[in-house]
């Protein structure tokens, strides 16, 4: 409801409820960028080509409790455009397993051997951070987005159904393949759970 | 329930959006079928392991400022709208008014018709009470005016925006810096126990050992003093 109101009063010419508008979201954005692109520049642009979209058309927008999906769903096309523009492909294919398993077949050993005795090299967020986002890197991208936004950002199905414009039954279909194909990769990978669930 | 219809409900109940109704018999067959059990099991594990990826903050100093003022937005309407004309005979008209007008005000052109009569007065320089006209221009002056209290009024909003940005980031910091001192603090606290509790420990084993050394030395007096009474007494 608070966004809502702050639309309203957006609407009425108050510009100061846009900005508070923008710093509600920006953090969720800029994240869900990120976790789509993997690149913190990249995640920047997005974030603010996406609000200067809703800057340009909130006015055009008809129910203002649809801005959420409405939100993210000029980020989800913004992320997309970024990553056909640098034309990935990714695929879960035996190759792109065993090319990971060699990428990441420095991680295992260290790992499995004694994490506790190794904290300089994954116990800490931003190995964690390159490791799960290699992972995601793994599945298909319609797979992907569907994990991001909801593990990550919290929507309901329904929700993420409106925004990708599919099916509830397909967005659950596609989050139940895309854990399954995780759930491969980490074990490709032989990661123990103990070693991922391991907190300084 | 069989497994196939589990199967198409285990996204539902694993992240709670499941209804009271599916729920129950859902349950009901977790309990009889192992394998959906490990399924969901599974599906959990990864889902913790997923959550391992934090958030961080954007570093975004995104703000947005009112749009053009309407003197300047005319302006670059007008602008804008000269460019869009039909070159092919909009420019030679409009080309032909613009020379025909400058001349006009170069020449200090005036015409007038006055007790029927038509004059035209054409001269390079502009006479004394024209000069005074056009030094005067109240209009322009005026917009002028209103332009300039519109830009100070775009620079107040957007002070007070990055007031208001910079406000809440410290706000944060010092949320942050108070929840890392109290950390600190615990830890040190612990460290500081640890340490009590080897010394402690210590002690205790130190002042065991010097018991049993004592305990020992005793009996060694004990058996040796009734030995050499014995040879006293003999």
């Amino acid at each position: 409801m608070i966004d809502v109101e702050l639309i309203e009063k957006y609407l009425l010419g108050d510009i100061a409820a846009f900005n508070r508008l923008v710093w509600r979201w920006e953090k969720q954005i800029y994240n869900f960028s990120w976790r789509m692109c993997g690149d913190p520049e990249a995640s920047k642009d997005i974030c603010q080509k996406t609000f200067i979209r809703v800057y340009k058309s909130l006015k055009k927008l008809k129910d203002p409790l649809k801005f959420k999906t409405w939100l993210y769903q000029i980020a989800a096309n913004l992320c997309r455009d970024e990553i056909r523009r640098r034309q990935k492909h990714i695929t879960l294919s035996v190759e792109n397993l065993q090319n990971a398993y060699e990428e990441g077949a420095m991680l295992p050993e260290k790992l499995i051997s004694n994490p506790r005795n190794s904290p300089e090299f994954f116990l800490n967020q931003t190995n964690i951070r390159e490791f799960i986002k290699k992972a995601l890197d793994q599945i298909p991208e319609e797979q992907r987005i569907v994990i991001v936004m909801k593990e990550y950002q919290g929507l309901k199905f329904t929700e993420i159904a409106e925004i990708l414009e599919q099916s509830v039954n397909t967005i659950k279909s596609r989050m139940y393949y895309g854990l399954s194909a995780l759930r491969k990769v980490f074990e490709q990978w032989d990661i123990k759970k103990e070693a991922l669930q391991y907190d300084l | 329930m069989t497994c196939e219809e589990a199967k198409y409900l285990l996204m539902d109940y694993l992240y709670d959006e499941m209804n009271a109704e599916n729920h129950l018999e859902f349950e009901r067959h977790l309990k009889a079928c192992e394998s959906c059990s490990q399924e969901l099991a599974n599906f959990r594990q990864t889902s913790q392991q997923l959550q391992k990826w934090d958030d961080v903050p954007p570093a975004l100093n995104l703000t947005f400022v009112d749009q053009q003022s309407r003197f300047s937005a005319s302006i670059h309407r007008r602008w804008q709208g000269f460019f869009r004309l039909d070159w092919s005979w909009g420019r030679r008209l409009a080309v032909g008014l613009a020379v025909i007008l400058l001349g006009f005000s170069l020449t200090n052109f005036k015409a007038e018709w006055k007790n029927g009569d038509f004059n035209v007065k054409m001269s390079l320089w502009p006479q004394a009470a024209e000069k005074q006209q056009i030094a005067d221009l109240p209009l322009q002056q005026e917009e002028l005016a209103a332009y300039q209290k519109e830009q100070l009024m775009l620079m107040n909003q957007m002070i007070k925006a990055s007031e208001e940005r910079q406000r809440k980031a410290m706000t944060m910091s010092l949320i942050n810096f108070a929840d890392e001192l109290e950390t600190r603090r615990k830890s040190d606290l612990s460290l500081v126990g640890t340490s009590f509790e080897q010394l402690q420990f210590q002690t205790k084993r130190e002042l065991k050992q010097t018991r049993q050394s004592l305990d020992g030395l005793i009996k060694i007096m004990q058996v040796s003093s009734p030995q050499s009474n014995q040879k006293r007494r003999r």
